[in-house]
């Protein structure tokens, strides 16, 4: 059984964030004063990160990148593999993707079933993350099931893996085919899944296409586990002798050294140079597909500077998720941000012009430093809360670091120094920020959207007040 | 009257707080995730002697060898009754807060069915420290998430958080149970709220666990909400609650980044103000039944060939009936054995009344391919229990890893006696299952107070309410 499925692209950038932030009214907030926290809550709020020692990095001659983490008395270990997907412009299709990542789940699982270790497959930005998780006495049985896997010149089980990823896709919603869209404008990309286009991808391309995937020149390897690396340094070379890349010839691409490199997209994008509802308004992509009720998405991609930036980007989405669902990915310089709305029935225009009408007025107003400090004090704490309820992983949080960290060296402490900076920032910093970024009618252009599952009568009320492509 | 307690704390905030823990290598390295804790008020690492109902001091047994390294958890009756239970857990910065109070739906009236589980969900309510609700909004504002989890001996609110609001959710857990709010209409909404939980299903008929453990309230479902309950006076309503929900019945299980010392003054604070209170929890367990043959009990349920054996509240014991009843799993059959005859053994899990089933088919004598079976497993054949023994032990290892779940096995500790448990700090092994699969004691075999699960005779055996002689016991 599929325990993870390809998504839209919307889900591989946000799958943690754009379900879990669905909100169908603002909650009650109660009275707060612009007063600065206790600093005794600041502080306690700003340690909410793994208490994790420096990895032990690696690069092994395949080319592979790894981080070990320690956890000395752990009673489980967590190997996660990083796979990017979007580094070249010409990457794959959304089902190649899937396939690939259903194969190789399935095939590591099957060989690590009886050690009870389940493998499971997650999405970061533009990239799938495979994770092994079980007993910390199966981490050499688990880095070894991975080497026979991956050291397959023949990946028989493809087509296997093809016909799992046909019955299990389900039928898209309204929801998945609004953000893939949108998402589509805004970087260029396809990551959705379409299941009359499995079947045409010819076999040979499909082997190809996984090769490419799974070169280890491209990804990254983090284990968490008791085991300390010095110990586990000769699975890792038989990792290594048996997982070869293909090969490139003379003339091949050089292969980057460094993991914050590694899985950030190094396409060009394009950005709209256009707003919503406003003078040089973005046409509205209709779309007809998707089941459920109609629903209107609305996002940009948001340029990040620095640390300072994402933490910024970061709060504005939980500003914003608190009375929207708004959601966020960053992976390293840059962010798509994403708004969801429901389009009902009866007067969808209105529901269109509302929803860029509430997250305008989002934006232009200053939130209170007591609103600011809750917001970060919640994201912080569900961040290791769901760390915890989901087994202690560390090297999913160690994912997750690597799209905050400017560098290798820095990844480890990014979390903490993430956490700071949210911490940090003032009122009237967030405001300026979110005028400039999160304005749809006023802000810096770059806007796209999309509404999908509506019918001809609500696209032409529609048509009212946005014009369509 | 005061009671015999083994340790005591400060009975005010005004108490002095001369004394600091001292302190014990890593737990308290200076990197510790949770800063802003209070001084320590009392110096749990080296307690007073304690004291027995004499008066004079009893041996601190193992109280060298503890201290001396490893992880240590603390455990304690507080003058006010209430048991604190405090472990470490440093791999995040989260904490599980779990309150377990030793009643359940078990303990409904006849004339009342579904009393407990209203009550406990009326303690979402509030009191004069908190709103309705305002207890899980908390947690939920700081990130973390709360349940509420009803059996029939013991009711549980678990709550994981992160370790940056650790003071705040002991102090909330800590009056929790003081004058919670009553009114007709807060009621009216707990009711609503109780009716929509559904009920656990088990896989043992409610008769027969009734029999196994000899608690007629286990007859009843206890989880749907009665016309009678439903229209209670609010002056009834506080009353059952006062009865039925005390700090003396109550077990506070709190799993922490930071050194249990730290944590249990933590907990020793926000209790402080408490009166001094006799514990009335009480150990439910019963005694195993011991005789050649098992008891029947009537059911309506399906249930021929099926043979239950009661599981106490004790998280050693629960492990070891999960090893009994894989090593029955693992058997096979024998060649003097009909070709149909299958033995496959279950686990009704509970805090406090669980259960061990045995269902047995194709035999024309049910009773001897049991028997037979049970006899297999105490002769060890093919070493089935040490290796079920390990199996067990490493599954428990590894799911104890994470605060939640090591919270809510801590809250199966058998309640304490007349004497509480002294030292407060102990091994962090002595309260969990897989240590005890792990002792040396345990690779003697099953040890003597879980020999009854191997015994048909401790056994209670279902039978059609038309066949059982005598209509059935009890």
């Amino acid at each position: 059984m599929i325990t993870l499925r390809r998504r839209p692209l919307l889900l591989g950038l946000a799958a943690a964030t754009l379900g879990a932030c669905k909100r169908n009214r603002a909650p009650e907030l109660a009275e707060v004063w612009d007063e600065d926290p206790a600093l005794a809550r600041t502080e306690a709020a700003g340690a909410l990160a793994p208490p994790w020692p420096q990895p032990v990095r690696g690069q092994l001659d395949d080319g592979l990148l790894t981080f070990w983490l320690h956890e000395s008395g752990g009673a489980a270990m967590h190997v996660r593999l990083l796979v990017p997907t979007s580094v070249y412009a010409e990457g794959p299709t959304g089902e190649v993707i899937a396939i690939a990542a259903e194969h190789a789940r399935h095939e590591w699982q099957r060989r690590v079933q009886r050690f009870g270790v389940s493998v499971a497959i997650e999405h970061g930005p533009h990239r799938v993350e495979l994770c092994a998780s079980g007993p910390d006495t199966q981490l050499t049985a688990s880095i070894a099931a991975l080497r026979t896997m991956l050291a397959q010149r023949n990946p028989a089980g493809l087509d296997g893996a093809r016909a799992r990823v046909r019955e299990q896709v389900p039928a898209r919603t309204s929801l998945e085919v609004a953000a893939a869209a949108t998402t589509r404008r805004l970087l260029g990309i396809d990551e959705a899944v379409d299941v009359g286009r499995i079947d045409a991808l010819a076999a040979a391309a499909l082997a190809q296409q996984w090769h490419a995937l799974t070169d280890p020149r491209q990804c990254v390897l983090v284990i968490h586990a008791p085991m300390a690396a010095e110990d586990g340094k000769a699975e890792l070379r038989r990792l290594a002798d048996a997982w070869r890349g293909p090969d490139l010839g003379r003339g091949g691409q050089a292969f980057i050294d460094r993991a914050t490199l590694r899985l950030r997209r190094r396409v060009e994008f394009v950005p709209t140079g256009t707003r919503l509802l406003a003078a040089s308004s973005t046409p509205l992509v209709v779309d007809a597909a998707g089941r459920g009720g109609g629903t209107l998405v609305l996002g940009r991609t948001i340029p990040l500077g620095g640390a300072d930036d994402r933490a910024m980007a970061r709060l504005a989405q939980r500003i914003a998720q608190e009375e929207l669902d708004a959601s966020i990915a960053i992976c390293g310089d840059v962010a798509v941000f994403l708004v969801a709305a429901n389009l009902g029935r009866g007067a969808p225009e209105s529901d269109v012009t509302q929803a860029v009408d509430a997250l305008a007025a989002i934006a232009k107003t200053r939130q209170p430093r007591q609103r600011l400090f809750g917001a970060v004090q919640l994201w912080l704490g569900a961040r290791v809360v769901e760390a915890s309820l989901h087994g202690e992983d560390w090297t999913a949080l160690f994912a997750d670091a690597i799209d905050l960290a400017d560098t290798d060296a820095g990844i480890a402490d990014a979390l903490a120094a993430d956490a700071a900076r949210q911490l940090a920032i003032a009122p009237d910093g967030l405001e300026q920020w979110t005028q400039r970024w999160l304005d749809p009618r006023t802000g810096e252009p770059g806007w796209a959207w999309t509404a999908a599952g509506v019918d001809g009568d609500a696209a032409a009320r529609i048509e009212r007040v946005a014009p369509r492509t | 009257m005061m009671p015999a307690v083994g340790w005591t704390a400060p009975t005010g905030p005004a108490a002095p707080a001369p004394v600091k823990s001292a302190p014990k290598g890593e737990a308290q390295s200076p990197a510790d995730p949770v800063p802003a804790l209070p001084p320590a008020a009392v110096d749990v690492a080296n307690p007073p002697p304690a004291i027995d109902d004499t008066g004079e001091p009893t041996p601190d047994d193992d109280d060298t060898s503890a201290a001396d390294g490893g992880d240590m958890l603390a455990d304690i009756v507080l003058p006010c009754g209430v048991r604190v239970i405090v472990a470490q857990d440093r791999s995040l910065p989260v904490a599980a807060v779990v309150l377990a109070v030793e009643t359940g739906t078990e303990d409904d009236p006849n004339d009342a069915p579904g009393l407990v589980h209203a009550l406990a969900y009326h303690l979402l309510q509030g009191n004069r420290e908190h709103a309705p609700g305002g207890i899980t909004r908390m947690v939920h504002g700081g990130g973390g998430v709360a349940q509420l989890a009803i059996g029939p001996a013991q009711i549980r609110y678990e709550s994981v958080l992160p370790a940056s609001m650790l003071r705040e959710s002991i102090a909330a857990e800590a009056s929790r149970l003081r004058a919670p709010t009553v009114s007709a209409p807060l009621w009216n909404e707990t009711v609503r709220f109780a009716r929509r939980d559904r009920a656990r299903t088990w896989s043992a008929p409610a008769a027969l666990r009734a029999a196994a453990h000899q608690s007629d309230g286990l007859r009843h479902d206890g989880h749907p909400v009665s016309e009678a309950v439903a229209s209670l006076s609010e002056r009834a309503v506080a009353s059952h609650l006062a009865e039925r929900f005390g700090y003396d019945r109550a077990t506070l299980v709190v799993v922490a980044p930071d050194p249990p010392d730290l944590v249990l003054n933590l907990a020793m604070a926000a209790f402080a103000d408490l009166p001094a209170a006799a514990r009335v929890a009480r150990d439910r367990s019963v005694t195993p039944r011991r005789g050649a043959t098992p008891r029947t009990a009537t059911t309506q349920a399906q249930a021929p060939g099926t043979f239950v054996w009661p599981i106490p509240g004790d998280a050693r014991v629960q492990a070891w009936a999960t090893v009994v009843c894989g090593a029955i799993n693992r058997l096979r059959r024998v060649a003097t054995e009909p070709a149909r005859v299958r033995v496959r053994c279950t686990i009704d899990d509970d805090a406090r009344r669980g259960v061990m089933i045995v269902r047995a088919s194709g035999a024309d004598d049910l009773q001897t391919a049991v028997r037979d079976r049970l006899q297999r497993v105490r002769d060890d054949e093919g070493g089935s229990l040490a290796k079920e023994r390990t199996v067990v032990a490493a599954g428990l290892r590894h799911e104890l890893r994470m605060p939640l779940p090591l919270a809510r096995h801590l809250a199966r500790a058998r309640p304490p006696g007349p004497t509480p448990p002294a030292p407060p700090l102990r091994p962090a092994d002595s309260l969990r299952g897989d240590a005890a699969l792990r002792s040396a004691d345990a690779t003697a075999g099953v040890p003597g107070d879980v020999a009854y699960l191997l015994e048909l005779g401790a056994a209670t055996m279902a039978a059609p309410v038309d066949a059982a002689p005598g209509g059935g016991t009890p």
